[in-house]
């Protein structure tokens, strides 16, 4: 007997994955916190209305995210440090350049913009010249026509990163690193073909300006620069 | 305690988590490509010399993060596009980390400055009707309660959000609305009834601005929402 609609595919998102989404809302609300003992199987079984297989999938699932960790008779707590296990961005990325390349350079760049808004506002003026110590080591590296691909992209991470530590924002700053790793390919070819086409002094260039504007403490300066940076990305990526 | 090496317990790495390994390393080299077909279950664990219930095993956890898609009848495939069901595990990191209420609050604003530009820019629809709709319910006192109230704040930012064509961006700006709930609640239950006002106000000059695509008003609308957010807090 076929029936159209009656067994039509349930809402994306089977019901241990609507439990796990409900469990992470409730870890970014606060109502779980790091350390905290989660109801038993029973106790979600039954506030849920749902079935204990879907309650035990979903938990496994948590678990083998690294979020969750059973206690041997004691319970499933929360872990008191996240630790990224099975999770690695890069994989993200993978699957993201196939179809919307586009659309995660866009993100990068808004994001960029915003932790350079950030520093702008935040870092100290000795966290400014640190910054431009590693934006000048990254210059060091890419005009030395002896460095590595490896080398220069070593250089050009050190500099991101501590960029984002002087944002003084440690949700941004977390953001931001998983954004940079979900797109690192987009660093490794930008590096190289800056290489080929002999213009290595094009991502160096657009590091120190971005260290001057920030620097120079005028937030109006950050679109011009941004249009700069994108101009400069486009060029090396496509 | 919290030790960061030796003492930490020690997880067990069953046998989902290797395949899991497996088929993540593939994808990484090249040998399974983003929206390709994985092979049949049965055949698939006969392959590895594995049961067929860590097959399944390891492909609920790979559905739950996002990266194959288990179509009933069909088969299951490696994803090849961005899905809302990435945005929890990619985050994961960021939202399991110890936030404090001004970074929250920055953070939010941030996103929602992007979130302002990328509708500002773009020619698709937006739902403004619903969100004036939102916003005169609210004023005409119609929340029952500050959960509710800050429910209807949160829908109207939600309701914005689908003007955005960005995928990433959307889901970013939603991620963030709900990331903040905990805290505009707070905001709100500790003054009340001047918060409201400004906060209804700021979210109509927001839309008009939204509307004309006046993106310098928006810059100084959400300059100014920045102060008084950032200093409520404190």
């Amino acid at each position: 007997m076929q029936y159209s609609t009656l067994f039509e595919d349930l809402p994306k998102g089977s019901l241990s994955q609507i439990i796990i989404n409900r469990i992470t809302d409730a870890l970014i609300s606060g109502e779980l916190k790091p350390g905290d003992k989660i109801p038993t199987e029973t106790e979600f079984s039954e506030n849920l209305g749902v079935g204990r297989n879907a309650v035990r999938e979903a938990i496994k699932v948590l678990e083998a995210f690294g979020v969750l960790e059973i206690r041997r008779a004691k319970g499933t707590y929360v872990v008191e440090e996240y630790n990224n296990q099975l999770l690695n961005p890069l994989i993200y990325g993978l699957i993201l350049s196939e179809r919307s390349m586009d659309e995660l350079l866009d993100l990068k760049i808004s994001l960029s913009n915003s932790v350079t808004y950030l520093v702008l506002l935040n870092a100290t003026d000795e966290e400014v010249e640190q910054l431009r110590n590693y934006g000048e080591d990254f210059r060091r590296t890419m005009l030395d026509a002896q460095s590595t691909d490896e080398q220069c992209y070593k250089a050009s991470i050190a500099f991101n990163v501590y960029l984002s530590e002087i944002c003084h924002n440690k949700l941004l700053a977390e953001l931001d690193a998983i954004v940079h790793k979900i797109a690192s390919f987009t660093r490794h070819t930008a590096i190289e073909n800056s290489r080929k086409i002999g213009e290595t002094h094009l991502l160096p260039d657009n590091y120190m300006k971005q260290v001057e504007v920030i620097a120079g403490r005028d937030a109006t300066a950050i679109p011009a620069f941004m249009e700069e940076r994108r101009a400069v990305w486009e060029k090396l990526l496509l | 305690m919290g030790s960061k090496g030796l003492l930490n317990t020690l997880r067990s790495r069953n046998i989902s988590e290797v395949i899991i390994d497996r088929i993540v390393n593939s994808i990484l080299s090249g040998e399974l490509r983003p929206g390709e077909k994985l092979p049949p279950e049965d055949e698939f664990a006969e392959r590895l010399g594995v049961g067929r219930s860590s097959i399944r095993e390891a492909m609920k956890i790979l559905e739950a993060m996002g990266i194959v898609e288990i179509r009933r009848a069909d088969g299951t495939y490696i994803v090849d596009e961005f899905t809302e069901q990435m945005m929890n595990p990619l985050l994961l990191g960021m939202l399991m980390a110890e936030k404090s209420s001004e970074d929250i609050c920055e953070f939010k604003l941030l996103i929602q400055a992007i979130a302002f530009k990328e509708i500002a820019r773009c020619s698709g629809f937006v739902p403004f009707d619903s969100c004036i709709a939102l916003l005169d319910e609210i004023e005409q006192g119609r929340a029952t309660d500050d959960e509710q109230l800050c429910s209807m704040l949160s829908s109207v930012e939600l309701h914005l959000a689908e003007g955005i064509p960005n995928p990433l961006i959307r889901e970013l700006y939603k991620k963030s609305v709900q990331i903040a709930f905990y805290l505009l609640l707070q905001v709100l239950q500790s003054a009340p009834q001047q918060t409201q006002l400004s906060l209804t106000t700021f979210y109509r000059d927001a839309i008009a601005a939204l509307e004309s695509r006046d993106e310098k008003l928006l810059r100084e609308l959400l300059e100014h929402e920045r102060s008084l957010l950032l200093s409520g807090i404190k």
